[in-house]
């Protein structure tokens, strides 16, 4: 009986899921379009997952409120595809909640679902951006603790793998930075590195040369 | 600044340097037709007169070429903000970034970016954030969608 039970309440929760999954799509398309360069890191923010987590769960109440009002006993597939779908395209149109009476009202008063909606997408891009930022000072804090030598020759490594840069116009680069303390050059060169190289790349190999340069230090 | 302009104003340079050449040459004409007469003690005052006009000619020439050579500096400065400008919006496609990372992306110092962050920022671009550590910025709407066009131009101009 009680697998009878927990069949029927999974039955149930079929439509559920599959508004949960149209939901989901949308929120992390946008994520994916943002952070081009940097997407797996921006998904596993807190941020990300708020904001994934809440258009998932406007969009589970909105068909709830559907089930129980309106058509979902007759074909609930049909009403999950209707909300998920229908529910993010309404958030990202220009439906206004508040609509003044008088034109001299003005904006003030108006008031839309793709506003509301534009301004927590802007607020959860703010944050993951700035955790992101976060993550990447702290990794370029122990870069620059690297020898100056170690981060021109990765540098220089990397611009001839990478066929874009023409070597002398690298070389004159590196040339530049000799007008600057050697903290500051370190710190442009660290930040070649992790821009072009990505975050996880320029880690990994961080952790590779700071093991590589223990080994040869160890007696 | 448009391709179109920054030929008419390489057009204008080698115009202006055209013409610091031509009265340079002219110049030392007038000097050497002066030694002449000098030396055959003909005309003094004429001559004279003549290496007077040629040094004036000198002065005018240094000018136009001095012009030619402003010109030319600020074509430059022009075209490394307009690389500089294009490198910055479409790295920022990517994501935000720190002033620092956008410096060395571009092959650039700092304080050659900021400048151009400011004629950004200023076009409603791109805002710049301070966070914890630095500042952060990022491309607004608008300036995604120039950095989108500027994209598909170089992967046009790639193609031809």
């Amino acid at each position: 009986m009680p697998w009878d039970a927990l069949a029927n309440s999974v039955v149930g929760a079929e439509p559920y899921l599959l508004v949960a999954g149209l939901a989901v799509l949308w929120p992390v398309a946008e994520i994916l379009q943002t952070f081009e360069g940097d997407v797996i890191r921006a998904l596993k923010t807190v941020w990300a997952a708020l904001f994934i987590a809440v258009n998932v769960g406007f969009a589970v109440l909105i068909y709830a409120l559907v089930s129980h009002v309106w058509m979902a006993q007759a074909d609930p597939w049909r009403a999950a595809l209707v909300t998920g779908l229908g529910w993010q395209a309404l958030l990202r149109s220009r439906v206004h909640l508040l609509q003044p009476l008088t034109a001299e009202a003005g904006e003030a008063v108006s008031l839309s679902l793709a506003d509301l909606y534009g301004r927590f997408q802007q607020f959860c891009q703010r944050q993951i951006d700035q955790a992101l930022a976060m993550e990447r000072i702290r990794l370029l804090e122990k870069a620059i603790e690297l020898p100056e030598e170690v981060l021109e020759r990765q540098l220089r490594l990397m611009a001839h793998a990478s066929l874009l840069v023409p070597p002398d116009q690298v070389e004159s680069y590196i040339k530049k930075l000799g007008g600057y303390d050697p903290e500051h050059r370190a710190l442009l060169l660290a930040s070649y590195l992790l821009r072009k190289g990505g975050y996880s790349f320029f880690k990994k190999r961080l952790r590779e040369i700071t093991s590589e340069a223990r080994k040869a230090g160890a007696p | 600044m448009s391709e179109m302009e920054m030929l008419s104003q390489a057009g204008d340079r080698n115009t202006q340097v055209n013409v610091a050449d031509a009265l340079l040459q002219i110049a030392q004409q007038l000097t050497q037709i002066a030694q002449t007469l000098n030396s055959q003690g003909s005309a003094p005052r004429e001559a004279q007169q003549l290496e007077e006009s040629a040094q004036k000619l000198k002065a005018v020439s240094q000018r136009v070429a001095d012009s030619a050579e402003q010109t030319r500096q600020a074509a430059a400065e022009t075209h490394e903000r307009e690389r500089l400008r294009m490198a910055i919006l479409q790295e920022l496609l990517r994501g935000a970034a720190l002033p620092v990372e956008l410096a060395a992306v571009t092959l650039s110092l700092p304080e050659e970016i900021q400048p151009v962050l400011e004629d950004l920022e200023r076009e409603e671009m791109i805002t710049i954030q301070s966070i914890q550590g630095g500042h952060l910025i990022r491309l607004t709407p608008l300036g995604r969608v120039e950095a989108r066009r500027l994209q598909s131009r170089v992967r046009l101009s790639g193609l031809r």
